[in-house]
């Protein structure tokens, strides 16, 4: 199935109110801090002795700032990660992740349908948990270890500022761990790579094509009893590499004389028929979890041999166009928020329905509406590959033999529909595959009709997608149920033009970049905390943010409002009670004291969500794992993030530092 | 004060110690000679765990993969239990499938003797993660996947039939019983793939049947096998008896059904039902646990009637001449309608279910009856034999608690109308019955409705040269009425249900060839029969009549 997407991330759009959202916090964060700092001089030096310290502090903080020298902060940097590879811990995060993928293979269960999966799972979670406690142990040490052992004083003696103390060691560790990442990097790919490749034999004596089986006309089955496709006139299967098998089939395929000509490796046997039109034999490989593989025959006849290559598709980094929005019709054809919910858990897709004997002729569809659309951003203009990943709910058994069947129609989206006229493709009917991303290959020039801004039919020819359909770059796209009494289920992700794909390798490098700006994170934090706590307690410290950020949303879903049954403590109170969550709390104080107080609790759990980073923004793992191209926006956005945070506790660290006697 | 800290921390010290000294007795581990079989038995804890037989290495092989992960929990188990739970729950919700399959299998690893987690995660993928799909494959592809995820409980739970059970519950109920059982026996009987995956637990070959493939409910009956095994070599049994053994017997009578239904009948068919009669009367010759003094045995009721004989007989020398009296006065008590002597003058194997709902009925009120006639006689015995026939009055009460127990579970298994199912169908002209059927269902596939007849030119002589599907449906009407009428009790039932969806079909091809159903029908009566319990939809003979009536009318 296809990646689910809970939110289509603009970076323009998004960035705006990140930054705003950063400034209030800061401003926030920077008046607490300074109350706080106020309180604790004041405790220690009096009312008025504080308040000049106070205020030293922050003034003092000013020249630091400015007068921070790049060349120092390199070389506290430098000093750092000499520091952090003689305490090897990265030599033994090394040798970790070494034995790790050495044996790791040994306990994956890869036989599944997806071991790409498997295999990119275990090396992005191995590399991502090793590279941040890595970050933990190396900062959570350091200064501490120095203020203890009082090497620190052969530092601060020297004029360097406290900013530059801060910012070198979160400089020095983080470039020890962007090299140890870079490595883990390569190695998990090369890890992942020769996991997955693999080849198959065909079953059977000879490895020929005498081992294929007719197929029995009357039922279409091949020899596990499952169907085959319309167009297969013998089957085969190959032996079983990596945990599966593929079914092998020898489809006709009949091509007009000037048809492009096409990879031609695959063919058994050539032949022209009476009409003129060229009837092939070819072997095709049904593909299995997300890969197939290439046949190649050689020789003629009964005793040409079929060898497959290796394994293809795993790799991939799938560039979708998503549509810009997602519009649901009822069955009368009026606008409606929402699909219709089937009684599903998770109402992620809407579903529409196919009409019922009542109603044969049920106007319930999806609309999706493209945007920017041209020749430029696909790979191939003259081959529109769309991609489905439909929900299918019945209601009536049916035919259980068949699949549900769903129709596309493309449409214009006209500038002005007083004048301009309307350009729609027939309807392309498919079957559906329910959990399966299903692809649907069409032609740039598809059959339809042009019709005038009334409704009336002008003419009736193959219409071109890009100079008519879409000609101002916008287009509909509408999906119906064609079979009564069913359902479809879609969400906007579920359709979407596959219109390139990128290199694999970048994809897996920014998927790496996550990890990084993670690591980034960490490091920044375990510095910043480290600059006043013991190293037991900044471990405790980082862990704890580590787990708020992992769990942000999680957290989010706790606060917000639709939480039926209150809060930590009206849940408690409903458990001892034994009132279920919809009861209504009898009036009175104690309701209005348990709500005052989860209020309360609430509300510091939110703010404590907020400065903890969300880590699952900077979390790509689901795109290389169903093998989507990780866009720039997101990306962007993740380092922004990570930057934000980097800047925000590098100034948390320097006061938190500079309040300490030793940086004076 | 260092003098006082230094005695305090000595104190704790010795305390610790003092307590350390019963822990370690408690806990100490057994030390068994493996050669002499000799040696210390170990502390309490030890001991107890070898009685009640809870340790690791008793309840399953040791998995080094699950004992590791196990123990890096630091005692943490309940905590990633829940985590992995509650995992498994939200990629169910979110249809994360592969997700789901694989947190279940790492949740297995830190709950790998709870029965209930293999029972409920192995029911969860072959039926609710199987049904997600629309598509039957993918659909077959999930039951596997839900047995396949049991099969793996076996080795960490080889002391516990239960996983056996399930195993057998869903190779026979999911693959066999299922909307799509035609497309899933299709695909099972070929997957030599699945079957070899798991021929380190059953044998291929032992439910491959020649020509025919695998077969889901024979391979049911295998898992119920090694089941009942388990159970004989003296393993704990976590099942009623009664329940238990009727399990393995009934994998055999379904796979002759469903063998039915994909294939015509033949010798092969007929000789599975031959053994499924015989595995039927074998549990019924079991002697069962049922809450009565004695085990019964299902097939028992013949040797407890003359048991009560004898005893009667017995009670009947101590105190003669009275029985008939007191019958006579109890029973005038009793209002016996005419229907329900009929019902009781007829043998149990040839009332129909309704008579047998009300000989139940009556002999329960007349058993109460006799027993206390049985009272009555015991306490009119002379003062010097009164306790010997009280004695013989409690062993009577006791027969008859029997008796109505193992009436009340023949019921409840339908015992008797199964016995006498799978012996008429192992019978020949069950086979020809069945084949008629077969043939009959194919034709009207093919829209062949009626015979094709040649005609001699010369002798105007007709001759059927290829039978259509009505002939065929006819003929094997006409066998099903002859065994109903000798075995009434399959005038309702799993037969007489498929004959009623049979005559359906009949019913529909005659109206889509304009044909009236015929006057004569073989089966009418049974359709009048039922008519009073419930509606087919098919004509009675009053509606028939009706129909030739106005007929005449016209003509």
């Amino acid at each position: 199935m296809a990646m689910v997407v809970e939110d289509f991330l603009n970076f323009g759009e998004w960035f705006p109110g990140a930054v705003y959202t950063f400034f209030l916090l800061t401003v926030a964060l920077v008046a607490l801090g300074t109350f706080f700092g106020y309180l604790v001089a004041a405790f220690r030096h009096g009312p008025t002795e504080g308040f000049y310290i106070v205020a030293q502090t922050i003034g003092g903080a000013v020249p630091d700032a400015l007068g921070t020298s790049p060349r120092r902060v390199l070389a506290i940097a430098r000093l750092a990660a000499i520091e952090a590879i003689r305490r090897k811990v990265v030599i033994v995060t090394f040798v970790v992740f070494g034995l790790t993928l050495l044996l790791g293979g040994w306990f994956m269960n890869a036989g599944g349908a997806h071991p790409d999966r498997i295999y990119l799972n275990f090396v992005l979670w191995g590399t991502q948990l090793l590279a941040l406690l890595t970050g933990l142990l190396m900062t959570a040490f350091s200064l501490p270890d120095d203020i203890k052992n009082k090497t620190i004083y052969t530092v601060v003696t020297k004029p360097v500022r406290a900013t530059e103390i801060v910012l070198g060691r979160i400089v020095g560790f983080a470039a020890v761990g962007s090299v140890l990442l870079a490595v883990m990097g390569l190695l998990s790919f090369l890890f992942v790579w020769r996991g997955l490749s693999h080849s198959h034999r065909v079953v059977g004596e000879t490895q020929s094509i005498a081992s294929f089986e007719e197929i029995d006309p009357t039922t279409r089955l091949n020899r596990y009893g499952q169907r085959v496709s319309d167009s297969a006139i013998k089957t085969g299967e190959t032996t079983v590499d990596a945990g599966h098998r593929h079914m092998l089939e020898i489809v006709e395929d009949i091509r007009d004389k000037d048809s492009p000509p096409l990879d031609d490796r695959n063919v058994v046997s050539k032949s022209e028929l009476p009409d003129g039109r060229i009837r092939y034999e070819r072997v095709l490989v049904e593909p299995y979890g997300g890969h197939s593989h290439t046949a190649v025959v050689n020789g003629s006849g009964a005793n040409a041999q079929v060898s497959l290559e290796s394994a293809e598709g795993y790799f991939r980094a799938r560039i979708p166009v998503y549509a810009a929005s997602l519009g649901f019709y009822d069955s009368a054809g009026e606008p409606k928020d929402g699909g219709i919910n089937v009684g599903k858990e998770w109402a992620h897709r809407g579903y529409i329905d196919g009409g019922t004997s009542m109603n044969r002729n049920s106007l319930s569809k999806a609309e999706f509406v493209f945007e920017k659309i041209s020749p430029a951003i696909f790979k191939d203009p003259n081959l529109l590959i769309l991609e489905l990943d439909l929900g299918v709910f019945r209601t009536t058994k049916g035919d259980i033999e068949k699949r549900v069947l769903g129709s596309l129609q493309f449409e214009t989206i006209p500038d002005n529909a007083e004048i301009d006229p309307v350009f729609r493709s027939e309807r392309i009917v498919f079957e559906t595959d329910e959990y399966n991303v299903q692809i649907i290959p069409l032609r740039r020039d598809l059959p339809g009709e042009k019709l005038r801004p009334d409704g009336t039919i002008l003419e009736t020819r193959d219409i071109d997608f890009f100079n008519e359909i879409a000609k101002n770059g916008r287009v509909k796209l509408t999906l119906r149920c064609e079979d009564q009494n069913q359902y479809l289920g879609v969400a906007r992700e579920n359709i979407y033009f596959r219109a390139s794909d990128g290199l694999y390798w970048w994809n897996f490098s920014k998927g790496f970049l996550g990890i990084w700006a993670q690591m980034l994170v960490m490091i920044s934090l375990g510095v910043a905390l480290s600059t006043f706590l013991s190293t037991p307690v900044t471990m405790i410290g980082v862990m704890s943010m580590l787990v708020l950020g992992y769990n942000s949303s999680f957290i989010s879903g706790l606060i917000s409002k639709e939480n039926i049954g209150g809060g930590p403590l009206e849940s408690f109170y409903r458990i001892v009670t034994q009132k279920n969550m919809e009861i209504e709390l009898e009036q009175g104080l104690a309701r209005m004291v348990l709500e005052q107080a989860d209020f309360f609790l609430l509300s510091v759990l939110g703010s404590l969500s907020n400065i903890a980073p969300n880590f699952s923004q900077l979390h790509f793992s689901e795109f290389l794992l169903y093998g989507y191209s990780i866009d720039i926006h997101r990306l962007a956005a993740a380092m922004s993030v990570a930057l934000a945070f980097t800047i925000g506790l590098t100034v948390f660290g320097y006061f938190c530092f500079k309040t300490r006697e030793i940086a004076k | 004060m260092n003098q006082s800290a230094f005695s305090r921390k000595i104190i704790y010290i010795v305390c610790i110690g003092l307590l350390l000294a019963p822990i370690s007795m408690v806990s100490r581990p057994a030390s068994i000679s493996p050669v002499q079989g000799t040696g210390d038995s170990g502390g309490e804890l030890a001991k107890l765990r070898t009685e009640y037989r809870l340790a690791q290495d008793q309840l399953s092989q040791i998995d080094p993969a699950s004992e590791t992960m196990k123990l890096a929990l630091l005692g943490l188990r309940g905590l990633a239990v829940n985590i992995l739970w509650e995992q498994a729950n939200e990629h169910k919700k979110k249809e994360r499938w592969e997700n789901l399959e694989s947190t279940l299998n790492m949740l297995v690893k830190v709950q790998p003797n709870f029965i209930k987690v293999w029972d409920y995660q192995s029911h969860n993928l072959a039926y609710n993660v199987s049904a997600e799909f629309d598509d039957y494959e993918h659909r077959f592809y999930w039951v596997k996947r839900g047995i396949k995820f049991l099969t793996e409980g076996i080795a960490y739970n080889m002391r516990d039939h239960r996983i056996q059970d399930r195993l057998g519950f869903i190779t026979g109920m999911k693959i066999g019983n299922a909307d799509e059982k035609d497309q899933f026996r299709r695909m099972f009987r070929k997957d030599a793939e699945f079957t070899n995956n798991l021929a380190n637990f059953i044998e291929p070959n032992s439910y491959m049947l020649k020509d025919r493939g695998f077969d889901n409910w024979k391979m049911a009956y295998q898992w119920y096998d090694q089941s009942q095994r388990m159970v004989e070599q003296g393993e704990t049994k976590y099942s009623t008896d009664f329940l238990f053994y009727m399990r393995r017997p009934s994998q055999l009578r379904n796979m002759a059904l469903g063998l039915q239904n994909d294939f015509r009948s033949d010798e092969t068919i007929r000789v599975v039902w031959s053994q499924a009669f015989e595995e039927w009367l074998e549990y019924g010759r079991t002697r069962l646990e049922a809450g009565t003094i004695e085990k019964i045995t299902l097939e028992g009721i013949a040797e407890a009637e003359e048991k009560l004989e004898r005893l009667r007989q017995q009670l009947d020398a101590i105190v003669p001449n009275v029985r008939n009296d007191l019958t006579k006065i109890f029973q005038r008590e009793l209002d016996v309608p005419e229907t329900h002597r009929i019902a009781l003058d007829l043998p149990s194997d040839q009332r129909t279910e309704e008579q047998q709902l009300m000989v139940r009925e009556f002999e329960q009120r007349l058993a109460q009856q006799n027993s206390q006639i049985d009272s009555e006689i015991a306490s009119r015995a002379p003062p010097d034999r009164l306790m010997e026939a009280r004695q013989i009055r409690d062993q009577i009460i006791q027969v008859l608690t029997v008796i109505s127990v193992i009436d009340r579970n023949q019921g409840n298994s339908n015992y008797r109308y199964w016995r006498t199912l799978t012996r008429i169908q192992a019978e020949e002209e069950s086979v020809l019955a069945n084949q008629k059927i077969f043939d009959a269902l194919q034709l009207q596939r093919q829209s062949i409705f009626d015979d094709e007849y040649a005609v001699d030119l010369k002798t105007k002589e007709k001759r059927v040269v290829k039978q259509g599907a009505l002939s065929n449906y006819l003929e094997s009407f006409d066998v099903w009425s002859d065994l109903m009428t000798k075995y009434p009790i399959l005038q309702f039932g799993k037969l007489s249900d498929d004959i009623m969806f049979w005559m359906k079909d009949y019913h529909r091809v005659l109206k889509v060839t304009g044909q009236k159903w015929p006057k004569d029908h073989p089966l009418q009566w049974v359709i009048d029969s039922r008519k009073e319990l419930e509606d087919d939809g098919l004509p009675t003979s009053e509606e028939v009549a009706e129909m030739y009536y106005s007929d005449d009318d016209d003509n």
